[in-house]
């Protein structure tokens, strides 16, 4: 089973770019057409777990308009961890479908 | 609330003062994004910066998030703890206890005993938090460091009380600069207070023992002063400590109604089975 959702979902949006906390929670819910939000209260405590687990690097950068942001980069342990853990979820994904798409179902037997 | 209380409030849990500040810096710069694109979409600053702080929530559940039980003491802890120890069991072979070793010893307590923030000021500017007995420990550590130096190189003890007056000084201007900087959800507590307290005495004390090395007219005054002082920073120490006592016991209540209140919270989550 994949340990957190999140956390994959943070880590394939790392895998597009080297970005901060605000822009990854954006594109989650652009990319989800809005079916996925990640709070603040859980993105940033994940982004840290992350970082200690050496999954993914932070720096901080300044922006145009002369504002600090920290970025995050995937490691190359954060991209072995990605493709393992999407590997999992793609299948564990396609048995729910199957389960789910199977139409009408065994009659059981009037007791 | 404003955008500093909700930082503040969401790291609340967080022990490491350096992380706290990077977290605090993080989520400052993340509502300051919000902000600014709500601005971009035609709201008016002041709503946009209301908006954008409640698109935050709760900043309980970040705290939430963050928490984790103290289990042990950290290195950096120990090693600012271990040197004015030193530094104090050095000076009591040299010499009978004095001044600066009961301010070497609560400043050591102040370190180990420490069970959160004391008295912490934020310098949001600079997206820092300086805890105000660490920093007054920093400096006990120095001078701590400074007289195993002093006693090591054998250079003797001329430049002892003049320390103990520099680390009244200094003191005294990070307490009133904290003071002054101190910003809304900053706490004082009980240590803190004990701390204070401790500080006159150690003004008098340390001010008539370093004049009475400097001239030995002095030194008579020293002598009437010098019981004065001590039960002056017993007493302080003592409250520093109970304060602080009082302060560990507190937290420890608070982890383990955290801690109930999380097992309660995953029981009442649970799929129920028949």
């Amino acid at each position: 089973m994949v340990k957190s959702v999140p956390a994959l979902l943070v880590l394939k949006a790392l895998e597009r770019e080297v970005t901060h906390g605000y822009r990854i929670a954006n594109w989650i819910n652009q990319v989800s057409d809005g079916a996925l939000e990640l709070q603040e209260g859980t993105l940033y405590p994940l982004l840290h777990n992350l970082e200690k687990k050496g999954l993914i690097v932070g720096e901080w950068r300044r922006e145009e308009g002369q504002r600090e942001v920290r970025v995050y980069r995937l490691t190359e342990r954060g991209h072995r961890q990605l493709r393992q853990d999407e590997s999992i979820w793609k299948g564990m994904a396609a048995g729910v479908n199957r389960v789910l798409n199977q139409e009408g179902g065994v009659a059981h037997d009037p007791i | 609330m404003t955008q500093f209380e909700f930082v503040e409030r969401a790291t609340a849990t967080i022990a490491s003062n350096r992380r706290a500040s990077m977290v605090r810096r993080e989520l400052l710069s993340h509502l300051d994004m919000k902000q600014t694109e709500l601005i971009e979409n035609g709201i008016d600053v002041v709503d946009a910066e209301k908006l954008a702080l409640e698109s935050m929530g709760d900043p309980a559940i970040i705290a939430d998030q963050y928490y984790l039980p103290r289990t042990s003491l950290k290195l950096g802890t120990l090693i600012l703890a271990g040197i004015p120890l030193l530094g104090s069991a050095i000076l009591a072979l040299q010499s009978p206890p004095d001044v600066l070793i009961w301010m070497i010893v609560v400043a050591t307590i102040a370190v180990i005993a420490e069970p959160g923030a004391s008295l912490t000021v934020r310098f949001h500017g600079l997206g820092q938090t300086l805890n105000a007995s660490r920093l007054l420990v920093g400096v006990s550590a120095l001078e701590g460091l400074a007289q195993v130096i002093i006693m090591l190189s054998g250079i003797g003890s001329p430049t002892g009380p003049l320390l103990v007056i520099v680390e009244f000084i200094i003191s005294w201007l990070i307490v009133l600069y904290l003071c002054w900087q101190r910003q809304p959800g900053s706490r004082w507590t009980p240590g803190a207070l004990a701390w204070m307290a401790s500080l006159p005495f150690l003004a008098i004390g340390g001010s008539a023992f370093w004049l009475s090395h400097w001239n030995s007219a002095f030194l008579v005054w020293w002598e009437q002063l010098r019981s004065f002082t001590m039960m002056g920073m017993s007493l302080a120490a003592s409250v520093f400590v109970l304060a602080h006592l009082w302060e560990v016991i507190q937290a420890l209540k608070a982890r383990d109604v955290h801690a109930s209140a999380k097992r309660a919270t995953r029981l009442s989550s649970a799929p129920q089975q028949d």
